[in-house]
């Protein structure tokens, strides 16, 4: 691997969760622009990222639960001296 | 969390009214993160609503304008670490292996002679719930970060401050859980025979 795909590679996952400055940002994305199997690495993680936040972000609120939320919200007055 | 000088949430129809339109479509949310912290329905719902109750009360001590869902999930957070886990007899697990790869799925999937840059889309052939026990069966400290990167998004300082640990250890559970994710997207695969054994 050459030495920029190495630099480039080595913090990506930085890159792409957007933990890297304003200039560290642009260096790795002017590589990626430029090198096919970098991109297509990073574009590997950056799919894989949105692959688990779809499939395991996205279950049903069961109607129990949905009930026992709404019982919280009917809760009577208490006084002001409660602990959260 | 509260401050002495608001009346609580439940006192106060303008800050119930608020709590019922800002927090509650966050709840599908938080509920699929409880679901994959606890790995368990009836927890993940007990998770849920002691959650709600703890922000409920607390509102009044919430400062508008700053981050609501960090807030939120700061109390979920601490309501799995302090009652959950301990429930579950589990301790906080951080162990997983080292030796993986950083490419270890990227590689073996592009051995599998698919199109290129088509890596990705063989994993799409799992079904969702193969993708959430594989993030459910990383041990917990790897799973947690995960959880709230990938799935919901936080930033490394919000990790950082819900798990009450450094960045830097934010960073390296990240890493190692992403790895062991990897092996076990593979694993689950090989299995479901989407692809071959290499």
């Amino acid at each position: 691997m050459k030495p920029e795909c190495e630099q480039a590679l080595r913090d990506i996952e930085r890159f792409l969760d957007g933990e890297m400055t304003a200039p560290q940002a642009v260096e790795v994305e002017s590589h990626l622009q430029s090198c096919t199997p970098c991109m297509e690495r990073a574009d590997f993680k950056r799919h894989l990222k949105v692959l688990i936040a779809e499939r395991c972000g996205c279950d049903e609120v069961p109607q129990s639960l949905r009930l026992r939320v709404s019982a919280i919200l009917e809760e009577p007055p208490r006084p002001s001296t409660a602990e959260a | 969390m509260s401050t002495a000088e608001h009346a609580p949430a439940q006192e106060d129809p303008a800050l119930r009214a608020r709590f019922e339109r800002d927090v509650m479509p966050l709840l599908s949310g938080l509920y699929s993160s409880a679901l994959r912290m606890t790995r368990n329905p009836s927890d993940a719902e007990d998770l849920v609503q002691e959650t709600v109750l703890r922000a409920y009360r607390g509102f009044a001590g919430f400062q508008e304008g700053t981050n609501l869902k960090a807030w939120l999930y700061r109390i979920l957070t601490n309501s799995f670490i302090n009652t959950y886990r301990k429930r579950q007899r589990q301790p906080v697990t951080v162990e997983g292996p080292d030796d993986i790869d950083e490419w270890y799925l990227f590689d073996r999937l592009g051995a599998q002679n698919v199109e290129p840059s088509a890596e990705s889309e063989v994993l799409e052939q799992l079904p969702d719930e193969d993708v959430q026990r594989a993030l459910e069966a990383l041990p917990e400290g790897f799973r947690m970060a995960v959880l709230l990167a990938d799935v919901q998004g936080f930033s490394y300082k919000e990790i950082a401050e819900m798990m009450d640990i450094p960045i830097g250890t934010v960073m390296s559970r990240l890493h190692r859980g992403r790895k062991a994710l990897e092996k076990a997207l593979w694993d689950t695969a090989v299995e479901r025979g989407i692809v071959r054994e290499t």
